[in-house]
């Protein structure tokens, strides 16, 4: 057994000298370092603490234990960030916040010299995670992956956050919603979809109730002047089954959602919620062209709380943008086909953050939902 | 003539390092599994930014181990201390306990141990040769399929428990209502949360199964304290013998299939497979009236099932890129931050990749038969410690792992309000079985009952255009019925016999 | 004369469904684009009156029934309950490892054990133990209390 042990050490070294910068492995040591309230990490916040490599971490020899002591001891005495970032989002792991947030985080983590955990509050549109951020210090160590949920969730009034709240970080990705149907459906213009569901209402599948996927949806039937009868899902994985088995007639769905089934001509993808084709399936229209002025996109994007101090969101800032200059992320934009113009800083990121607010409020008016 | 693909996952898990991290994630995965509140999935989240700094292959064993171990882990403390440690062990418990309690315990264990690894082992292979035929099952179950085999799972009620069948449909309905707590899906509104914001996201299952489960049990004990003295007996530390594993044999391999076929489905797989695995078992039993008081048919059978739901949660997260349970979804994200993207292709052209998880998942199911079986005559020793002691450490494990979970003292109010709740309950003659099964299935009945009146233009016979669902509802009602009929039919034999 | 057990628990039941419902009631209203024709009340009320019925079942059945009176809960149990629930409550002030060795020690002597070398290893070796297991190997931070943090 002790054999064995050993392997895994040197095997588990090697592997960390070669794709980890050292100094993220004396973490552990500098936790210790620390009182215990400076760190509310929780069990789930600290993947790169993980079971496995606290066993490694056992077996490193006394000598470099006193390196990293000495090393983790100055870094713990530097201000801003001296210990794990969490970033806080709000759909279960696997999701497109999900992958998007780990994807920018691998660079993120080198660029800031510090650990970084994917913090999972799923539940309600975003609230159950606002919530959480709502009741964290103020300190740059909390950071909200924020999508066009949660904004309508302010807009809504839902939750304990206001729009001001929010102070912008950096923005990772634009995923603008595609109408699908599929390939087997009657409707191959989003005209005939919109004409079929003047007889009989279109059974169109998103996410919850009240979010931008369902008032997008809402709104271009509107525009349209046609009807649609709504089928609310968990996620984007269960629309697509539903899509593939028959129980619903259309979605918007994002390309990270279902690349795959387009470019294998399982679903016919009728027009793109946006102002611009995109490049991957440039035959598709886009519903401006087709007449129709309603575009929505799955934002995605980080933020603070309002009262964070400043220099430590440009600290943040530059640190999130490197992360998503680095090669890992931009590996996971152009396997999920995704533009790396969306990637903007703090000051386009904040000015769209208002705007996609003042539109959600302002389509959810029109619905008659808030007034 | 090996297939594509075959040399190359041998030569690939063929390595002291990567079948280290195997031997590790089976490790890990039955300690993360047995302890209450630590769940696989998470362990599976904790390990997954480690597992980027690996190549995929040794990241996707390790994963994929932890995964197949945790699942049978939580068997172990669900048999020793009534305390499932994953929610797939709760039908486990059922019975496991009872035969701890008559000294049995290692019995238990060792038919846990054995019964996992074959529900494992043939799912693995269900995996391996009909991944993509199988995985359009997901595809053909929509809402109103999800709804009828929620309602499928709550015609078990009736049969589930000894106690009296009203009871059991009070527990079930009281389970139901809990389900409702939190903000709804499909209107945004509050229900019953009072304003505490750590019920927003609902209540959550562990605190709940911990409380129902080991608090009450604790609060038992106490009231049996002086009536029986615990009989230490060092038959506890006996294996199953052959008699058992014959006995068994049909058992684990119906509970097998039913475990494979319900995990393919993208929704809480493993406990819903573990419970109708138990079902099953206590329906085509000789001796159905043993089951809840320590039968060894109604440990092979849910454990066989909820091993068995974790190969088939792996056919859709393989085959579709749909995830098949929690677990399955965070593997789905360490396979996509590696560049993987699973679908149809990966089988074609990932050949290598989907070999190595074969055979990972196999390594993984070999090496906890072993630890399971030299752990049964260790961890059956717990039996053994004095009641005055076990039980306030019980308490401890209990409190600690419904904290872990979200660190939240909300969660420990909710696991000892259920454990005080479900003992003034279980005292009025309400077993906790039911009230699980109406937890569980709660969220899936209410939103798939929404979801198919939309579908269906709010008509109910819309339902009956879906053979699946039919073929469910037809399922329901045999369940319902099938136990009273026998049991007409019996006395009335019985009678025709006395008459003679 | 005391009532029979299931008769209790019946008119017990019947006055958590009506506190439920009316619970119910103070649900926000929600427009009918939103509601989609279910509104959130729906599925919780269709439950409760299913309780509320099968309440009514039981209540009749119990009436009907021989008489058996509901057993006394053992004090045993009650003082564990209490136990348990002081060892919760207090958390928040003293921090999770006195709560522990609370229980430790409080328990066993309650259950009557009677060797107590056992009770001083347990309340030695169980906190210890969740320490080691839990903040040091998985990490999980736990509450430390009030006090402790007054300290800090």
């Amino acid at each position: 057994m002790l054999v064995l042990y050993n392997e895994i050490h040197q095997y588990s070294l090697i592997a960390i000298q070669k794709r980890v910068c050292p100094p993220t492995l004396s973490l552990d040591l500098i936790h210790k370092n620390c009182s215990a309230r400076e760190f509310p990490a929780t069990l789930a916040n600290m993947p790169l603490t993980p079971i496995k490599k606290r066993l490694f971490l056992g077996y490193l020899n006394a000598s470099s234990i006193l390196v990293f002591l000495a090393y983790g001891t100055c870094l713990a005495q530097d201000d801003y960030p001296s210990r794990p970032i969490n970033v806080v989002t709000h759909t279960s792991p696997g999701g497109g916040t999900d992958a998007t947030a780990r994807s920018v985080m691998v660079g993120t983590k080198l660029a800031l010299n510090i650990d970084m955990a994917v913090l999972p509050r799923t539940g309600a549109g975003g609230i159950v995670a606002m919530n959480y951020v709502n009741n964290q210090p103020r300190d740059g160590y909390t950071v909200l992956a924020i999508t066009p949920s949660h904004l309508f969730a302010i807009a809504r009034n839902q939750g304990p956050l206001r729009i001001e709240d929010l102070v912008g970080v950096a923005r990772a990705t634009d995923d603008p919603s595609i109408v699908m149907v599929r390939a087997d459906s009657a409707a191959s213009t989003l005209e005939e979809l919109f004409e079929m569901g003047r007889r009989r209402p279109i059974k169109w599948g998103t996410t919850q109730i009240g979010g931008g996927d369902h008032i997008s949806a809402a709104t271009l039937a509107k525009v349209a002047n046609t009807k649609i009868a709504v089928v609310p899902f968990f996620g984007g994985g269960e629309i697509v089954t539903n899509l593939m088995g028959g129980s619903i007639e259309a979605a918007g769905l994002n390309l990270t959602e279902a690349l795959d089934q387009i470019r294998r001509g399982d679903f016919r993808a009728l027009a793109v919620m946006a102002n611009e084709r995109l490049a991957v399936i440039d035959h598709v229209p886009t519903t401006v062209e087709l007449g129709y002025d309603t575009v929505y996109s799955t934002v995605r994007g980080y933020a603070v709380l309002k009262g964070t101090p400043e220099n430590r969101i440009r600290i943040l800032e530059q640190g999130m943008l490197q992360g998503m200059h680095h090669p890992s992320y931009q590996d996971y934009l152009r396997g999920a086909g995704l533009s790396r113009n969306a990637i903007a800083g703090q000051e386009t990121w904040n000015a769209q953050i208002n705007q996609l607010y003042l539109e959600a409020r302002q389509a959810m008016v029109d619905l008659g939902i808030i007034r | 003539m090996l297939p594509t693909g075959f040399d190359f996952a041998i030569s690939a898990l063929a390595n002291p390092f990567v079948l280290g991290l195997i031997g590790l994630g089976t490790l890990a995965g039955v300690l993360v599994g047995a302890l209450p509140g630590l769940s696989s999935s998470m362990a599976v989240a904790l390990l997954l930014p480690f597992s980027i700094y690996l190549d995929p292959i040794p990241a996707i064993a390790l994963l994929s181990a932890l995964y197949c171990a945790g699942t049978f882990g939580g068997s172990i403390t669900a048999i020793l201390i009534n305390a499932p440690g994953a929610p797939p062990a709760v039908a486990t418990a059922f019975d496991g306990y009872p035969m701890a309690v008559k000294g049995e315990a290692g019995r238990a264990l060792g038919m846990a141990a054995v019964a996992s690894v074959c529900g494992g082992i043939f799912s693995v292979f269900v995996l391996l040769f009909t991944a993509p035929v199988l995985a359009r099952i997901a595809y053909s179950f929509g809402p109103p399929e999800y709804f009828a085999l929620a309602v499928f799972g709550l015609s078990m009620l009736a049969s589930i428990s000894r106690e009296a069948p009203i009871k059991n449909l009070i527990g079930g309905c009281l389970g139901l209502t809990i389900a409702t707590i939190g903000v709804d899906l499909t209107t945004g509104v509050e229900r019953f949360t009072f304003g505490v914001a750590e019920l927003y996201g609902g209540i959550h299952f562990i605190p709940v199964l911990i409380g129902l489960f080991a608090v009450t049990e604790l609060l038992s004990q106490a009231a049996r304290l002086g009536k029986e003295t615990h009989s230490i007996t060092l038959a506890a530390l006996k294996l199953p013998t052959r008699e058992d594993f014959r006995r068994v044999r049909g058992t684990i391999a119906r509970s097998s299939v039913i475990g494979t076929l319900i995990g393919v489905l993208p929704a809480e797989g493993g406990t819903i497979a573990a419970m109708i695995g138990y079902n099953e078992a206590k329906r085509w039993s000789k001796v159905p009236e043993k089951f809840g008081k320590g039968a060894i048919e109604a440990v092979a059978g849910p454990e066989a099932a909820n091993n068995a739901a974790t190969g088939g949660a792996m056919i859709p997260t393989l085959a579709l890129g749909i995830p098949g349970s929690a677990t399955a979804a965070v593997i789905l994200a360490g396979l996509q931050v590696h560049g993987l993207r699973p679908g149809p292709y990966l089988f074609e052209e990932q050949p290598g990749l989907i070999y190595s998880i074969f055979f990972a998942m196999l390594i993984a199911n070999v090496l906890f038969l072993l630890i399971g079986l030299a752990g049964a005559k260790i961890f059956s020793r717990i039996s053994l410690v004095p009641a005055t002691i076990l039980w306030p450490m019980v308490f401890a494990l209990c409190f600690v792992g419904a904290y872990g979970l979200e660190q939240s003292m909300v969660d420990v109010w909710v696991m000892l309000i259920a454990g005080l709740l479900g003992f003034v309950l279980k005292y009025h003659g309400f077993g906790p079985a039911p009230i699980i099964m109406g937890l569980v299935l709660g969220g899936l009945i209410e939103t798939s009952l929404a979801q198919s009146m939309i579908i269906f233009d709010q008509s109910w016979t819309g339902f009956l255009s879906r053979p699946v669902a039919v073929i469910f509802f037809v399922l329901a009602l045999s369940s319902i019925f099938s136990s009273p009929i026998r049991m007409l039919f019996r006395s009335y034999m019985n009678k025709m016999a006395k008459k003679t | 004369m005391k009532p029979h057990s299931d008769t209790l628990v019946g008119i017990v039941l019947l006055i958590f469904c009506g506190i439920a419902l009316w619970l119910t009631s103070g649900f926000t209203e929600v427009p009918i684009i939103l509601s989609q024709n279910i509104p959130p009340t729906f599925f919780p009320r269709l439950i409760l009156m299913i309780i509320a019925g099968l309440s009514v079942v039981l209540i009749l059945g119990g009436l009907r029934s021989e008489k058996k009176p509901s057993a006394e809960i053992p004090s045993a149990t009650l003082i564990t309950a209490l136990v348990i629930t002081v060892a919760v409550a207090v958390t928040d002030f003293v921090g999770i490892f006195p709560a522990l060795f609370l229980v430790s020690v409080v328990l066993p002597l309650c259950w009557k054990e009677q060797r107590l070398h056992f009770i001083v290893l347990l309340a030695l070796s169980l906190p210890t133990s969740i320490y080691l297991i839990f903040t040091i190997i998985l990490g999980v931070q736990f509450p430390h209390g009030l006090i402790a943090d007054a300290f800090s």
